[in-house]
């Protein structure tokens, strides 16, 4: 350590990606890929928003019972809960944009002059916009592998309106879950449970 | 001049340089907690890849200079450990790194 730089930038990144390598979040991006493709073998939006909760409840339970016994508890440091609420505000946009864009395609309204048509420039836009979002998701979050789910989403909503098919989000779901499930079995592999977990019964 | 001085040599004195942060294992500590606000045991145990008992050693070490905040609690029937650099650590670490620097500086490549 001495003979090494201290550099303590580099240390901060190291833990705070060492909490992503559990796997959880291609989990829950797969469950949330699957949910839009047996949501719409059902036919129903009200399926897709609780299956969609249901992954959100898995990932956040993942985090408590896996993750955290394992890793420890950490309260990372002011710039990285700056950079933690630059991804919310964002998420918080995507959710209001999503919201928006269902509504006006629901009703077929028009908004300042274009209405969202299945055209493949409508599509190849709304993918550049579903790359854009997951990009700065995994710059904030320190985090490349989001950029890969990214290009799954946008994979996979490209596919099934050119296809006409929500078969893609099955394909895409299926690989991210696979993944995320691989990743976690490591995860536990490498990291077994402590045998006194946070003790301070020795010191 | 006294040869086996070391400022009469050139050389930049190392007598104020913090031995008990020097310890490389105590160095990585600090170095975790620096870079967060607070950190429980078990993840410094990860980060760092000590055992238990050494971390234990190295942490009453720190404790007792001032430089770390042990706090110990229950979270449902778990011991919980969470640990925390004061400002004396964070100033300690920042000195060190500075004396380090300005000892090393002369150094040929």
């Amino acid at each position: 350590m001495v003979s090494q730089q201290l550099d303590l930038k580099q240390l901060e990144r190291a833990a705070w990606r060492s909490y992503h390598t559990d796997g959880l979040w291609d989990v829950f991006l797969g469950l949330v890929l699957l949910s839009a493709w047996v949501s719409s073998l059902a036919g129903s939006d009200l399926l897709h928003l609780v299956l969609v909760v249901a992954s959100l409840a898995v990932f956040a339970l993942g985090k408590r019972f896996v993750t955290v016994p394992r890793m420890g508890l950490v309260e990372f440091g002011a710039e990285r809960k700056a950079k933690n609420r630059k991804v919310a505000a964002l998420l918080f946009f995507v959710v209001l944009l999503g919201v928006a864009l269902y509504i006006v395609a629901v009703t077929g309204i028009e908004v300042l002059g274009w209405r969202p048509g299945r055209g493949a420039l409508t599509t190849l836009g709304m993918s550049l916009v579903i790359l854009v979002i997951f990009g700065g998701i995994a710059y904030w979050l320190d985090f490349p592998r989001m950029m890969l789910l990214g290009l799954a989403f946008a994979a996979a909503f490209a596919g099934s309106r050119l296809l006409d098919s929500r078969v893609t989000f099955l394909v895409a779901g299926a690989l991210a879950l696979g993944w995320g499930l691989a990743l976690l079995v490591s995860f536990v592999r490498r990291y077994p449970l402590p045998t006194e977990a946070g003790s301070h019964e020795r010191e | 001049m006294n040869a086996s001085d070391p400022e009469a040599n050139g050389l930049k004195p190392t007598t104020h340089i913090d031995r008990l942060i020097h310890e490389p294992g105590r160095l990585m500590i600090m170095a975790y907690l620096f870079v967060v606000e607070k950190a429980d045991f078990v993840f410094l145990m990860r980060q760092t890849g000590m055992t238990q008992g050494n971390l234990s050693s190295h942490l009453s070490k720190l404790e007792a200079a001032g430089y770390v905040e042990i706090e110990k609690s229950f979270k449902g029937k778990k011991p919980l450990t969470m640990l925390r650099l004061t400002d004396a650590g964070r100033t300690g670490l920042r000195e060190y790194r500075e004396s380090m620097s300005q000892v090393l500086d002369g150094l040929p490549d």
